[in-house]
């Protein structure tokens, strides 16, 4: 039981450009309570295979199943967490969470207790009664994952949901969501382009290629949570991933600047024509 | 001497009881206006073919003046108060119209895919995420509203009817009294800018204070 991804391919039309095929044949299984992440440069459709599964997004073909059952739909068992904290803004904190709680079959002081106790997990049980203007960005996405877990879903997806969050409070984040997964077991499917977040964080990580999107490889990450970024066990991992991922980046990188770049050995990109021999 | 006239108009009572009547028509007109406007522009936002069908008819009524609807309105109704009402409210109407159908088509998604992971869809998903996100575009096309409703009954009132503010300033006009004239206005344009202090400023600012869009001082 779990999560079964089969086969899935996903392109999208635009007017200028054609067909642009940005998810190919990507398949995988997730059993319950696995902390899998998806790493790969930016444009290589890991967010259209995080929607898809949330059901927001059809795919062209493959299937996704939850516990057997076929996804077609958003439900309140897959939740995403986006890149954007997407709260309601003229709804406070508690009543953001508690609108999320809304089609539970619950009884209304429970759901309030539920909602508290979610934001109090996330350090924010001073805020219940604030609006989102008044909260900072880390803050507004900490309520989003409140919000995600207190809808107890089987899966929850994250869309690089700690992108646009300043890097103290991001690395208090990381360690945050491993103690909570810690204690709730989830099975998460988080995507990512920061190698140093997806070793952090991952059991299983999934490395994508760039565009069209498809599995490059697995690597099971075995170090138990929760997990520092600076353990250098961790970084030697980093670092290995990295090396395969700059390849990865070179390619997109071309693509967009339409030149013959080359990567140097220190990962910095330079035109073909500028190159004056450093490397000999 | 305007301010002589114009307390002289308060005295004599005349002013007041042309404002009893202008306010009742512009009452009536504004609230069908308002009634109608949110609900064609919520269909509007929420059905494409009627979008694409009515508003550009909506754009073209628009921009005739309110002076134009005079003449279809007296046919229709009669030199009477329902020619007024009726002309009140189509000035006013176009605008809520169209401000609130562009309100509920700019709902960011993100919002209502928000809404639709929580497993809320159909009319709750209308009710409670699409109609309150749509209530700042909402507000702004009534305060409009408002302003042109006023345009649409002192207009009204010039051409049609006997009674009401709009009358008086024809008097005034026979009477070659310009102080007379110059004090009505006044009294028309404090008038309506009384009333969106007090209800629509303090609507809107209620809405930003809590979606966060005032400015801290």
């Amino acid at each position: 039981m779990g999560l079964k991804v089969e086969n899935l391919s996903k392109s999208f039309w635009r007017k200028d450009v054609g067909n642009i095929p940005v998810l190919e044949e990507v398949s995988f299984e997730l059993k319950d309570g696995e902390f899998a992440c998806v790493l790969g440069p930016s444009g290589c459709g890991k967010s259209t295979l995080l929607n898809i599964v949330g059901g927001l997004v059809k795919p062209d073909k493959g299937s996704v199943c939850v516990d057997g059952s076929c996804v077609s739909e958003p439900s309140p068992e897959r939740v995403i967490i986006f890149q954007e904290p997407t709260l309601f803004p003229w709804m406070t904190v508690l009543e953001n969470v508690l609108f999320a709680l809304k089609t539970k079959p619950i009884k209304k002081p429970d759901k309030q207790d539920i909602a508290i106790s979610f934001l109090r997990k996330v350090h924010l049980g001073k805020f219940i009664n604030a609006h989102p203007h008044e909260l900072s960005a880390g803050m507004k996405q900490r309520v989003a994952i409140a919000r995600a877990l207190a809808m107890e879903p089987k899966i929850l997806l994250m869309d690089e949901p700690l992108s646009l969050v300043d890097d103290q409070t991001r690395f208090m984040l990381h360690y945050e969501i491993q103690q909570i997964f810690k204690e709730t077991k989830k099975t998460v499917l988080f995507v990512t382009s920061s190698v140093e977040e997806a070793v952090c964080l991952a059991d299983r990580l999934f490395v994508f290629s760039a565009r069209p999107g498809k599995i490059l490889f697995e690597q099971k990450i075995g170090f138990s949570h929760p997990r520092r970024e600076t353990d250098p066990q961790l970084i030697f991992l980093q670092d290995r991933i990295s090396t395969i991922l700059e390849k990865e980046f070179e390619k997109t990188a071309k693509e967009e600047m339409d030149i013959e770049y080359v990567l140097t050995k220190s990962g910095v990109l330079v035109p073909f024509d500028r190159n004056l021999g450093s490397n000999i | 001497m305007v301010l002589g006239k114009f307390a002289e108009g308060f005295i004599s009572g005349e002013y007041l009881l042309s404002l009893k009547t202008s306010l009742l028509r512009i009452g009536i007109g504004y609230s069908l206006a308002i009634l109608l406007g949110i609900f064609l522009g919520v269909a509007m936002g929420l059905v494409k073919f009627l979008d694409e069908g009515i508003s550009g008819i909506l754009l073209g009524l628009q921009s005739m003046g309110h002076a134009a609807w005079v003449p279809f309105a007296v046919l229709f109704f009669g030199e009477n108060e329902l020619a007024v009402i009726f002309i009140v409210q189509i000035s006013a109407m176009i605008v809520v119209t169209m401000n609130t159908e562009s309100g509920i088509k700019f709902v960011s998604p993100q919002l209502i895919n928000q809404a639709r992971i929580s497993g809320i869809k159909g009319i709750s998903l209308f009710r409670e995420v699409i109609l309150p996100a749509a209530v700042p575009s909402i507000i702004t096309g009534m305060r409009l509203g408002w302003a042109f409703s006023w345009r649409g009954l002192v207009t009204a009132e010039i051409l049609v009817s006997g009674l009401g503010v709009g009358h008086i300033l024809m008097r005034a006009k026979e009477q070659k009294d310009m102080a007379y004239v110059l004090a009505t206005m006044l009294l028309i344009a404090s008038i309506s800018i009384i009333v969106d202090n007090l209800i629509f400023k303090n609507l809107e600012n209620g809405v930003r204070r809590r979606w966060g869009i005032t400015k801290q001082s």
